[in-house]
């Protein structure tokens, strides 16, 4: 087992800088104790800057490798994205690409296969999966915030078992979105146990494949990802309701207000900062809808799906799909990029 | 349990509002648990069982029959045989290992008949005894592959002058394995009692599925060699139900015996846990470094990292997966676990909730570490990550539920590399060779959801207030 | 030994100066204390001497070399702060040890170091328990072992009594005089209480808004203040001030009181000053309460009885406070009128305008 874990990790090429590193690092430190040596060892470039260099670059230094993973993983492939929406050609590598300019979006918008280039009007993909998506939001997002509110609201209550409650609510959160639609998958595929019980009561006739029903489909795509994220959005709900002072009710108490008017006129009024992140981050969370529609292999495809699909990284590579798939990425990734913005003006508002 | 939940805290009896909020807690209760627990019986459920889309609450199976179908010279026989073992009727479920360590001759040898005929075919020794059979009379070389020659091809050659000559025994096997006869056929049914719709009298009949939602059930009596279908009427049929975990679910894929399976459950799971272990302390590790210098030093540009670190939580991976697929192509990482490890390693929120925690620390505790002439290296792990250790910890609670859960990364980084598949991966990649091995695929599931189920158990103080302080998932 | 200069330091954060350019000279061996209301700087040029923060101009030099670009763990300087600032994820033993183990002693010597300071410092009792087990006291005495153990150059203490009760102050005042004693290393002292200062000090450095106002033994200070803020900000209770003109006659300077009062001014302490808009300040045991004829007259508003002495307060004719302190018990009451004859020798007289004593050196 052991054997096995370090195998797995030691294919990669850098392995001998690896090694160089932690050599230098145990040439260097002269710690006593397993833990001190190994920090050691791990830190030597950080003191050997310092012993020479002197304080000023240490801040630098210990940003350096977080930055690193940023700047590759996170940066730099958004500028990959825009070099791959400007190039054409269906191989990775930029050299083999030729200049587009904007032609991939003309394609984008113009519904071309991605393929073979062809015009492609009947399947306009890109724009039914932009219209599914918006659907989607429409109707998750308010859904989600209205059930998060109320079960943060009833949990904010003195209710017997309050910390039991909000663990089961919070549970689907810790669900991998793979297994969340494995759970509905189960439930609700053809034969699944939901079909089969309606037909037993004779409320359906005929079992209904629930998933892929064109009119069922987003309804429980809707579900399932409500089900899945609730808990998350009703924690920073209730985080929110439970900073409200409790002398505000009790003011409002002996001012004879009634329960319903206390939480129209003070809950709601003062978990608005919050309900407004919450909206924003659902909002931000919903448009990247993917892997539990996924897993469930829903008929409709969202925007990220399309993108992921298009881009032909896991089926076949098709003539322009990475550049179409790029292009369309970067239209999203600025539009949820100013969401972001509102979401932080926000959040900044609501700290305030 | 009752007076637990109707307690109130002094206010007297329940209000119409607390008996809604029991109300909609239950059944938000029931609505998260009923889909987990129902996964949790379907993943001990026979394969069997799956297949029929049973959806009965008790992982168990019937009492189980064969039906047996032989073609010969006098035409089709229909007929059961009864007590069968288990891994005779599970033939075709059991893995080449499992096979092979059966006693398939002696057990045929102790078979006589139709019954004989149809279990050879069964249990697959047809062929390797046609092939003896012709090795050993010295019969045409073109016997073993005439069952798949064209017609024309068949027609140039005397099958029957082939044969002719040839014992009844070795005749039948040889018009078996050439096509002639159609092959025999076992198939499992459930062997229940029902009375006789002519006679009245309680006899036993294998049918093929138990659907309550129809009234009748076309059912062969189990004593009787072709006979007739009868349809019995539903409610009348009695059978045998054994409650049988088939605990074989976990063991099989786990123990790697899994039959028919395209993906290593223990490699996957061995990948997830290394992701998980490795990924989280590099984690841990550069974001508290991050944030100590965030949160500690003055310096220049400052404000611009902590913003850059802040902007890179809109640009989740999801959405520039392309350009993700470049950066880790280029960095020649892809297809090693490596690919999944380093890019999910920085994570903004990390940075954040440890940043925010570390400004509460009295920055003179750093200055007496430096007039003790410690090293910056040093004051930050000997110093600032101790005291920093619950909300290192709470992130690492955090980085280990994401990083088991991740699908995103691992799908673009690994791509078809299947040694280097997490067991999301597994799971969605997951496809049977012949038949679709759903039962596999449940149980895995189920062992999936193992460390982020003891996680929550155990742990979830630390994620709720992780949560609720940086607003961050 | 070690001798502790500042040449011209300067400091500002951004384009705001904070402070504005000090000389000063600690020789090696004296325990000097700087002193001043908050904000005045004296924390901030600590730390500069510690090389916890930058300097922006001027020379740092100790024992003559300039240290300015030297990391603070570099200098050899120990320092006790207001926080105590224990490592609290250490035992005390830890505490005291880890900046010996920082600098690679061996591990016989550093028992031994830390042996020696927690008997000397009667923190023995404790070496293995966590800052967070122990008293405010205690905690003190941590810190300042943790100094110790160093065996530094100089220390530097950043108000590290401020955090402790009455009693326990002064206890502990005392403890730091006699490890001064015993050790002789040069300390500098930060400290806003002005009585810590006079009682502890070699040379006190009294400072405001980023200047020095002045330097020198603390009797010094205390008979011969260079300006107002000084001869207000030491000694307790506070010098009396009274405005009044400087008058240059023939013969003699004569120092005329708002009421028209005249107070003549000793020519061997103040020379032959020009005539100009003054300020009295005499302190209030330099006023004797008498039954003849005085310059100076107040009305008691408020009466302090402490057994061993009395503290008047009141006002004076042209409504200026006054506090007087006679020694013993005293009959005066609420509402007495008295008279009030300064000791000619106390008298302080400050320029009006720049508020800087006209005394001759």
């Amino acid at each position: 087992m052991i054997a096995e874990m370090a195998a797995a990790l030691l294919q990669a090429q850098w392995l001998y800088l690896a090694i160089g590193y932690i050599a230098i690092g145990a040439a260097l430190t002269r710690a006593q104790g397993t833990g001190a040596w190994l920090m050691g060892v791990l830190g030597w470039p950080m003191e050997l800057a310092q012993r020479f260099a002197g304080q000023g670059p240490q801040p630098y230094l210990f940003l350096l490798p977080n930055v690193l993973v940023f700047g590759l993983f996170t940066f730099a492939p958004l500028f990959m994205n825009m070099g791959f929406s400007a190039t054409e050609g269906s191989s990775i590598l930029f050299q083999d690409r030729d200049w587009a300019g904007t032609d991939n979006l003309v394609r984008l918008l113009g519904e071309t296969q991605p393929d073979t280039g062809a015009e492609n009007r009947e399947d306009d993909k890109f724009l039914r999966a932009v219209t599914d998506t918006a659907v989607f939001v429409v109707f998750q997002v308010p859904i989600m915030v209205l059930f998060a509110l109320i079960t943060a609201l009833v949990l904010n209550r003195d209710i017997a078992g309050r910390g039991f409650w909000r663990s089961i609510f919070f549970y689907p959160v810790m669900l991998s979105p793979v297994v969340v639609g494995f759970l509905w998958t189960l439930i609700l595929k053809r034969q699944g146990v939901l079909s089969v019980t309606l037909m037993q009561w004779g409320w359906i006739d005929a079992p209904i494949q629930w998933l892929t029903d064109p009119g069922w489909t987003m309804f429980w795509s809707v579900f399932v990802y409500t089900w899945a994220h609730l808990g998350f959005y009703m924690l920073i709900l209730l985080a929110g309701l439970q900073a409200i002072p409790a002398d505000l009710y009790e003011a409002a108490e002996m001012d004879g207000t009634s329960p319903w008017r206390a939480l129209t006129h003070i809950t709601i009024p003062l978990l608005m900062p919050t309900l407004l992140v919450v909206f924003v981050l659902s909002l931000i969370k919903a448009f990247q809808a993917f892997e539990e529609l996924f897993a469930m292999q829903v008929s409709w495809i969202s925007v990220v799906a399309y993108i992921f699909e298009t881009s032909g990284l896991r089926g076949t590579p098709t003539t322009h799909g990475l550049g179409i798939a790029a292009t369309a990425s970067l239209l999203i990734a600025a539009f949820l990029g100013l969401l972001s913005v509102l979401q932080i003006a926000l959040s900044g508002k609501g700290a305030r | 349990m009752w007076a637990f939940l109707t307690r109130t805290q002094g206010r007297g009896r329940l209000t119409l509002v607390d008996w809604l909020s029991y109300g909609y807690l239950a059944f938000g209760f029931l609505l998260i648990f009923i889909p987990v627990v129902w996964l949790g019986l379907n993943s001990v459920k026979t394969a069997f069982q799956i297949e029929r889309q049973d959806i009965s609450l008790i992982p168990g199976d019937y009492t189980r029959v064969a039906r047996a179908t032989v073609q010969g010279p006098d035409g089709k026989r229909i007929f059961f045989i009864t007590d069968l073992p288990d891994w005779v009727l599970n033939w075709r479920d059991l893995s080449a290992a499992d096979q092979a360590a059966q006693d398939v001759a002696g057990f045929l040898s102790a078979q006589t008949g139709d019954a004989a005929l149809a279990l050879r075919s069964h249990l697959g020794q047809t062929e390797p005894q046609a092939l003896a059979v012709i090795a050993a009379q010295g019969l045409p070389d073109w016997l073993p592959r005439y069952r798949t020659m064209s017609a024309s091809a068949k027609a140039e050659v005397n099958i029957e002058a082939a044969l002719a000559g040839l014992s009844p025994a070795n005749d039948r096997l040889l018009r078996e394995f050439t096509g002639l006869y159609p092959g025999a056929r076992l198939t499992s049914q459930i062997l229940v009692s029902a009375p006789d719709p002519q006679t009245g009298e309680i006899r036993q009949w294998g049918v093929s599925n138990i659907d309550i939602k129809r009234a009748f059930t076309p059912a062969r009596p189990v004593d009787a060699v072709n006979a007739k279908v009868t349809k019995l009427p539903t409610a009348s049929l009695q059978a045998d139900r054994n409650v049988q975990i088939a605990w074989e679910n976990y063991i099989d894929p786990l123990s790697g015996s899994s039959y028919g399976v395209t993906v290593d459950f223990t490699r996957c799971l061995t990948n997830s846990v290394i992701v998980t272990i490795v990924g989280t302390a590099i984690t841990l590790l550069i974001n508290s470094m991050a944030a100590f210098a965030l949160s500690k030093y003055k310096f220049r540009g400052q404000v611009m990292f902590l913003a850059l670190i802040l902007a890179t939580l809109m640009v989740p991976p999801t959405i520039t997966l392309v350009g993700v697929f470049k950066a880790i192509q280029a960095t020649g990482i892809s297809g090693s676990l490596w690919g999944i490890i380093i890019p999910g390693s920085a994570t903004p929120a990390g940075v954040f909730m440890l940043r925010q925690y570390m400004l509460t620390l009295p920055d003179e505790l750093i200055e007496a570490a430096r007039m003790d002439s410690a090293s910056e290296w040093k004051i930050f792990w000997k110093i600032v990550a101790p005291l920093a250790l619950p909300a290192i910890a709470a992130l690492g609670i955090l980085s280990i539920v994401w990083r088991w859960n991740d699908l995103i990364v691992p799908l673009v980084a690994v791509a078809t590399v299947k040694e280097a598949y997490t067991i999301q991966l597994c799971l969605l990649e997951f496809r049977g060779e012949h038949t679709s091995q759903e039962h596999y695929r449940l149980a895995m599931t189920m062992v999936s959801l193992i460390p982020t189920t003891l996680v929550f158990v155990f742990l979830q103080r630390y994620i709720t207030t992780g949560i609720a302080n940086s607003g961050m998932k | 030994m070690t001798s502790i200069q500042l040449k011209n330091i300067k400091k500002s954060y951004g384009k705001t100066e904070v402070i504005h350019g000090i000389d000063l000279d600690i020789p090696s061996g004296e325990f000097c204390v700087f002193v001043g209301p908050s904000g005045c700087g004296k924390s901030t040029l600590l730390r500069m001497i510690a090389g916890l923060e930058d300097v922006t101009a001027g020379d740092l030099l100790i024992d003559g070399a300039r240290v300015n670009g030297i990391s603070a763990a570099k200098r050899g300087l120990a320092m006790v702060f207001q926080s105590y600032a224990l490592y609290p994820h250490m035992s005390v033993r830890k505490n005291l040890s880890f900046g010996l183990e920082n600098i690679n002693l061996p591990k016989a010597e550093i028992k031994s170091r830390v042996e020696d300071a927690a008997r000397m410092l009667q923190i023995d009792g404790y070496l293995d328990r966590k800052p967070g087990q122990l008293s405010g006291g205690q905690r003190q005495r941590v810190a300042i072992g943790r100094a110790v153990v160093r065996e530094p150059r100089a220390f530097l203490f950043d108000e590290p009594l401020s955090n402790l009760d009455a009693e326990l102050r002064v206890a502990t005042r005392g403890e730091i005089s006699a490890l001064h004693q015993r050790l002789g290393n040069t300390m500098i002292y930060v400290t806003h209480d002005q009585v810590e200062a006079m009682t502890m000090a070699d040379k006190i450095a009294v400072l405001r808004a980023g200047r020095l106002e002045q330097f020198g033994a603390p009797l010094e200070l205390y008979n011969a203040p260079a300006n107002m803020f000084v001869a207000g900000f030491i000694g307790s209770p506070r010098m009396n001030f009274l405005k009044a003109g400087l008058i240059a006659g023939a013969g003699q300077t004569i120092l005329r009181l708002q009421d028209g009062q005249d107070i003549a001014l000793s020519t061997d302490r103040f020379g032959r000053p020009a005539s100009r808009p003054a300020v009295m300040g005499i302190r209030p045991g330099d006023l004797e309460i008498t039954d003849s004829d005085a310059p100076l007259h107040m009305q008691v508003t408020a009466v302090e009885q402490l057994g061993s002495e009395s503290i008047l307060f009141g006002t004076s004719p042209c409504d200026e406070e006054l506090v007087v302190t006679a020694r013993g018990q005293t009959a005066v009451r609420v509402g007495d009128r008295l008279n009030l004859r300064p000791n000619p020798d106390a008298i302080h007289v400050f320029d009006a305008q720049s508020e800087e004593s006209l005394a001759l050196q």
